[in-house]
């Protein structure tokens, strides 16, 4: 019977059945066929068939022409590999040079054994059983396995968007109603009518144009009006304000002064700077140079301070903009939240009231979140144009907190880590100690905001305008009078950079950047003061509004 | 050579007389022309230089032959450049390597000689590779990458860590053993990158990538990249992620480039087919799959016994004899690899076009990162399957979780669908320095910033291709084998030919 083993058979049962195969064995008893192929589909390695059952046996192919000796060394090697490796692999003892002599396979014949769509609709039927019900083992470990991955559509973070954010204006819509803004308002206006007054008799007086000096004294005394105590009219408060405002004229004599010794011995490397990718040179600037070319362009070009402080947020949004991720990130249908700024400010026109125009220009387009927190209460602010600033601010979409703590415990219920503190807490124009006056309330916020701000993480960039809180805008020196300082790491220089940046490269270990910003200052300005002349040759914006430092 | 190519963005920069020149002095490899998918140029339109990169990095960028980020770089790439932790996925083969690479080296000081990125891949071939990406694309910015893995010498690693090393890439076991000893110093690690998350996150690696993040300051930014996230992501990004910002560019799981075909074989028959595919189809480099180490010897002897070169690489080899494997694979010095799963993470060779799984995967994440081993960065390839009827379940499973259709392979195959018209303009990989992995612990020589970018001979090539004008079907001859001369005895088994039988001759 050995002689039929290798024949490929169709066998017939007496119940109809048609079963495909190749013998293995064959005896009186029955048969057993390996690769066996049932009429239904199914398949199976090996299968015994009852001489009792078979009705009719069909030859479809018969065994390949090789003798006992070579079935005998293909069986001892079958038995030693699978015995060493426990795998039969049916392929492991084809004959290759007998597959190199075979025509193409037939991809078309053999797919015509498997219909993959009556298949696929069967399997789909069972795929309505509940896994622990189904009988192969590998469906339910797909089962589990598709468990394990969140699916390719969905968020590991789906609801990034919806935290507290909108909630927190609530808290300022309350504190919007108090009365005083308006009767602060009435006063700010009789300030602003004195000193467009004073303006005016200036210019008329030829006594007073060919005297440089008392020029830059002149306008020294202007922007000390600016301090808060003037709102004051008693006549006896009159004899204070006079001795604040020599006060405060001897500490910039001072502070001028101790600029220029500074520069003098270094000639003029120390008094330009270079720019980061055009390796530009770039004449750096005093307080006073800062404040003469302001007032110039306001005097001779009637381009006023709201005007230069809108030039100088258009500009600065752009360079911050870019700084959190440019377009590919800031869209509307993003669906992470918004980045976090958050400007730290004074009650200042050169530092709070140009911070708050620049929020504003990041948050209205709503692809920036920004909160800011002043060094005194919001219910406090005096200075007029801080005042009017935070009122577009705040219809903008910008958000204004009133305590260190509520900056906190509002960080903590929104997804928006801080990614960009704006430090305007001193502008070139006063110092922190000017800030906190004699009032230990003030100073001690201060102190808490600079230790906040000074704690965040490694990735939050801090950038300060002018100068950083805490340094002395003339020398860049840390501030004698006041032990905490701003550890910012870039600098948004207005128009021009400040001479004070040479020492604080050295004292400023965390700085790493600093930038210049455009704030609109015509050419012309420049060549109405001899001390200006050196700006005049230099091609600083000519098609950008920011441009990079190298420090 | 390649030729000269200034065909940029206009700089948002001064565009003055200093910005053309660094540009007109690149040396840019010849343009790719093959047809690229949606996968890779759905962006917004941005460029690298709106990401205002250094002029340094963006050089090398330029010179790796990147005209344009694809859509995950120019996602990633700004956001990760602010600081932010980030979970990102992307379809295999889109640039997701150098999505996290360009930030980094953007953010590594080349001064501060100290370990300032880390990042952490699942296998050594991808360390390799990584670590390549890094030299390549930061060549010019002064910065020196380190690779370590397990099965290389451990003193190697240490001498090299006395040396200067701004970015490490390797894998979790052997970091955490020179972090541990101290040898590494991560104190200053303020990036930690993790390359196939969901891989890095399973049981085998978890416990050790947090031990790893012990050694690394608290407030270290994390990137992780995947194609797929598994559920335990949310845990670990609870745990150590700050607020992450979630990149999601998977609205399908298979890349859009891939062609996808089944084949009905009987097991007794697979190497009948396997010949066949062979002589009908006109590849480039293959990769065909084996489930088991044992099948991926037999295979590759199988294989080697028709006639064709090939190489095989499983995990249960020495890690010498996988390296030198993978690395000559790159290059093209053989035609087809077979191998076991080890290689399906990441592995990027743009001139595999074909993927065979000779053996049908059990998983659909196996069977998603066995055949983006072609189609990569958005271009085309094709994957065959070759099933059996006891496959008919996976094959159902796997359709159903990738909402992927596998068709039935026709009569014939429209070459358009996996051939590149000019086999010329194929990227060569990135070269792996000849001297760096005869060393066991493969340290990277600080490259000359003058250095050219050298592009390794393509006499291979032609040899793979057959002609046009050539009709008829016949068997495709194997290319010349390379050389035994130089190789050591213990080596030769690598070429899966057996010792005293001579090549077919035609």
């Amino acid at each position: 019977m050995s002689q039929f083993v290798g024949f490929g058979v169709q066998v017939e049962l007496k119940d109809g059945k048609l079963i495909q195969g190749k013998i293995a064995k064959a005896t009186s008893k029955g048969l057993t066929l390996n690769d066996v192929q049932f009429g239904d589909g199914g398949k199976s390695q090996a299968f015994k068939v009852r001489a009792s059952r078979l009705k009719d046996l069909k030859v479809l192919t018969v065994a390949s022409q090789s003798g006992k000796r070579k079935q005998q060394r293909q069986q001892q090697q079958q038995n030693d590999y699978n015995q060493n490796r426990g795998e039969h692999i049916d392929w492991q003892d084809d004959d290759v040079s007998k597959i190199k002599q075979q025509e193409d396979f037939d991809f078309q014949r053999n797919l015509g054994m498997f219909n993959k769509k009556d298949v696929f609709a069967q399997l789909k039927q069972n795929d309505d059983i509940l896994p622990e019900n189904r009988l192969q083992g590998h469906n339910r470990k797909q089962t589990q396995l598709q468990q394990n991955n969140y699916q390719n559509d969905e968020l590991v973070i789906p609801d990034a968007k919806k935290d507290s954010w909108n909630k927190i204006s609530s808290r300022n819509e309350q504190s919007t109603h108090q009365s005083q803004p308006q009767q602060d308002a009435q006063d700010d206006l009789v300030l602003e009518d004195d000193e467009h007054e004073y303006d005016v008799d200036d210019i008329d007086d030829p006594k007073y144009l060919p005297i440089t000096q008392s020029l830059n004294i002149t306008h020294l005394i202007h922007s000390a009006t600016n301090s808060p105590s003037i709102n004051d009219k008693t006549k006896g408060t009159v004899i204070n304000d006079k001795d604040q405002v020599l006060a405060k004229l001897g500490q910039m004599i001072i502070s001028q002064s101790r600029s220029n010794s500074t520069s003098l011995p270094a000639a003029n490397k120390q008094t330009t700077i270079r720019s980061k990718n055009t390796k530009q040179n770039i004449p750096m600037a005093t307080p006073v140079q800062l404040l003469e070319m302001e007032s110039i362009t306001s005097e001779f070009f009637s381009i006023n301070s709201a005007g230069l402080l809108e030039n100088f947020a258009v500009n600065a949004s752009f360079f911050l903009k870019q700084k959190l991720g440019g377009r590919a990130r800031l869209r509307l249908q993003n669906s992470n939240p918004e980045p976090l700024v958050v400007i730290l400010a004074s009650d200042s026109n050169r530092s709070g009231a140009k911070a708050l125009a620049l929020g504003r220009h990041l948050c209205q387009t709503g692809h920036i979140r920004v909160i800011t927190l002043f060094t005194c209460s919001q219910n406090e602010l005096q200075d007029s144009m801080v005042k009017k600033q935070t009122d577009i601010y705040k219809k903008c979409g910008g958000k204004i907190v009133n305590s260190v703590s509520s900056l906190e415990s509002a960080m903590e219920t929104l997804n928006s880590p801080v990614e960009i503190v704006i430090d305007a807490m001193q502008g070139y124009d006063c110092t922190l100690s000017d800030l906190a006056g004699t009032s230990e309330v003030i100073e001690s916020r201060i102190k808490s905001m600079i230790s906040w701000c000074n704690k965040q993480r490694g990735s939050t960039k801090v950038w300060s305008l002018d100068i950083p809180n805490g340094f002395d805008a003339g020398s860049g020196m840390p501030d004698i009078f006041f032990s905490d300082r701003i550890e910012a790491t870039g600098i948004i220089c207005s128009g021009w950079p400040l001479i004070a940046i040479n020492n604080l490269i050295a004292n400023l270990p965390s700085l790493e950047d600093a930038v210049l910003i455009d704030i609109g200052i015509p050419q012309g300005a420049y060549s109405q003061r001899t001390s200006l002349r050196k700006f005049q040759n230099c091609d600083l914006f000519v098609t950008d509004g920011s441009l990079l430092l190298d420090l | 050579m390649g030729s000269i190519n200034n065909n940029f963005n206009t700089n948002n920069n001064s565009n003055t007389d200093l910005d053309r020149d660094w540009k007109t002095a690149l040396n840019i490899p010849k343009k790719d022309t093959r047809p690229q998918t949606d996968d890779v140029l759905n962006t917004k339109g941005n460029t690298f230089e709106d990401f205002y990169l250094k002029r340094e990095l963006l050089m090398g960028i330029f010179e790796a032959g990147f005209e344009k980020p694809s859509p995950i770089q120019e996602e990633a790439i700004p956001v990760a450049i602010t600081g932010r932790d980030i979970l990102a996925r992307a379809k295999n083969g889109t640039g997701k390597t150098a999505a996290f690479v360009i930030p980094t080296l953007e953010k590594v000081k080349p001064k501060l000689n100290k370990i300032q990125a880390l990042i952490m891949v699942p296998t050594r071939e991808l360390a390799l590779q990584t670590s390549q990406v890094v030299r390549t694309l930061g060549k010019h910015c002064g910065i020196s990458c380190m690779v370590t893995t397990g099965g290389t010498n451990l003193r190697d690693d240490i001498l090299r860590l006395n040396e200067t090393v701004h970015i490490l890439v390797g894998t979790p076991g052997r970091v955490l053993d020179l972090a541990s000893r101290k040898v590494a110093d991560l104190s200053d690690c303020s990036l930690f990158i993790m390359d196939e998350a969901d891989k890095m996150l399973s049981r085998d690696f978890k416990t050790i990538i947090e031990q790893i993040l012990s050694f690394l300051p608290p407030t270290h930014q994390s990137l992780l990249f995947s194609a797929t996230f598994p559920l335990t992501v949310k845990e670990f990004m609870v745990k150590h992620l700050h607020k992450p910002y979630e990149i999601n560019l998977m609205e399908e799981l298979t890349l859009k480039g891939i062609t996808q075909y089944y084949a009905f074989v009987e097991e007794r028959q697979k190497l009948h087919c396997l010949n066949t595919l062979f002589s009908k189809l006109q590849i480039n480099q293959a990769i065909i799959f084996c489930n088991s180490t044992n099948r991926v010897e037999l295979l590759a002897k199988k294989i080697t016994d028709l006639g064709y070169s090939c190489y095989y690489s499983h995990a249960r080899m020495k890690q010498q004899e996988r390296n030198k494997v993978f690395h000559e694979f790159r290059q093209g010095k053989v035609r087809t690899l077979v191998c076991s799963d080890l290689l399906t993470r990441g592995i990027d060779i743009q001139a595999v076009n074909v993927v065979i799984n000779f053996d049908f995967p059990k998983t659909a994440e196996t069977y998603l990162h066995r055949i983006g081993r072609s189609g990569r960065f958005g271009h085309l390839g094709l994957a065959i399957n070759l099933i059996n009827w006891n496959d008919r379940f996976n094959l159902y499973k796997i359709e159903q979780e990738l909402g992927t259709e596998i068709a039935a392979i026709p009569a014939t195959i429209d070459k358009s669908l996996y051939v590149a018209e000019n086999d010329e303009t194929v990227p060569v990989p990135f070269p792996i320095e000849q001297q760096s992995y005869h060393q066991q612990a493969i340290p990277q020589q600080q490259l000359p910033s003058q250095q050219q970018f050298a592009i390794p001979p393509q006499q291979h090539h032609p040899q793979f291709m057959v002609p046009p004008s050539h009709q008829q079907q016949q068997a495709y001859p194997p290319p010349q084998m390379p050389s035994q001369q130089g190789y050591p005895p213990q080596q030769e088994h690598f070429m899966a030919m057996p010792p005293g039988q001579s090549q077919p001759q035609y």
